[in-house]
């Protein structure tokens, strides 16, 4: 991806280990002392699974990146 | 898009996921770990930035979506902007696309859609009723979001462009809907729940919600929540189908048996 001109990774000079929400999109799922507006932890399965099954082919993002570059 | 485990793009996602599930569902700002409390604002399509504050006291629909001609935030308070949208798109997946700049100021498109599953139920600008015949397609939109995060990567201001009409159009790619008065001695929320009466989403509900669900399926849904361990729901999140019974971790110490049998070999 267009991440090769960054100049430096997110937290690595910072800490070994990055912060467990920048690796795992449900980390704060598991937030159990946290106060939840229903009471408890939502389920974002159904939505997780839409997000994996439909997020954009990468083949289809390649070309429209060449597109653009052709403009 | 899929993005290698741990690079930017990836990294980036994560982080805003992790930022929605906790500004739709943390009361309570001081349990947020997404962002820097000091330094957070958010804005959008270079309007007024605002706390976390403003965006808990209304909700994340209308803390995002400018008053138009299918929609207003003032007609729509934090309930009824939950029915409104969550019952017409019981999903709304999100991904980034594209990551322009790392941190300190992290720039990124990204792309949000679901399916319209029912009708549209909304009031716009004037306070009129305006409703959209649901079309089962999809609502696919994009915009492009820069943040500035702290040395924890936590976002600080948070400045988001996109076309919010783009959404509507979808909704309703005609342009044919309907509008009528507001009902009057109504709050917006009952009028949408006389409107949507007969609307059944919980299936496609992520959440015990009680804005849109009833006390009966709210319970339902605590109770199938409670069965399930985090980790459970993690790992379902990674594939399990959507309305596959919980797995317990006892049932599942033989690897095949406790398994999916429509899918041995789990799913990705």
């Amino acid at each position: 991806m267009a991440s090769a001109d960054v100049q430096q990774p997110p937290a690595q000079e910072a800490a070994p280990a990055l912060p467990d929400y920048l690796t795992n999109p449900d980390a704060v799922l598991g937030d159990n002392d946290a106060k939840w507006r229903y009471g408890r932890a939502p389920d974002y399965s159904k939505t997780r699974k839409v997000f994996a099954e439909s997020k954009l082919p990468d083949v289809a993002m390649s070309l429209h990146v060449r597109h653009n570059a052709v403009y | 898009m899929t993005h290698e485990a741990g690079s930017l793009p990836e990294l980036v996602q994560n982080l805003v996921k992790n930022w929605e599930v906790e500004a739709s569902f943390k009361p309570n700002i001081d349990d947020w770990r997404t962002i820097d409390r000091e330094n957070y604002s958010f804005a959008i399509n270079g309007g007024k930035a605002e706390g976390a504050e403003a965006m808990l006291k209304v909700g994340t629909y209308n803390a995002i979506i400018a008053p138009n001609e299918y929609y207003s935030p003032d007609y729509s308070d934090f309930a009824s902007s939950h029915k409104t949208f969550k019952r017409m798109m019981p999903t709304f997946a999100w991904e980034v696309l594209e990551v322009y700049s790392g941190p300190p100021t992290v720039s990124f498109r990204w792309r949000h859609w679901g399916q319209m599953k029912n009708d549209y139920v909304g009031f716009n600008n004037k306070g009129e009723k305006v409703t959209a015949k649901a079309h089962g397609g999809s609502i696919d939109i994009q915009g492009v979001t820069v943040a500035t995060v702290n040395d924890k990567v936590q976002l600080q201001s948070v400045r988001t462009w996109f076309d919010p009409m783009d959404m509507f159009r979808q909704i309703a790619p005609d342009g044919v809907v309907k509008k009528e008065e507001k009902p009057k001695n109504m709050s917006p929320a009952d009028a949408l729940d006389e409107a949507q009466a007969g609307i059944k989403a919980p299936e496609e509900q992520e959440l015990p919600d009680e804005f849109i669900q009833s006390k009966e399926e709210v319970k339902e849904t605590i109770e199938r929540l409670d069965k399930m361990t985090v980790e459970e729901k993690m790992s379902t999140t990674q594939g399990l189908p959507a309305d596959h019974p919980a797995v317990s971790s006892s049932s599942n110490t033989d690897a095949e048996g406790g398994r999916c049998p429509f899918m041995p070999g789990g799913f990705n």
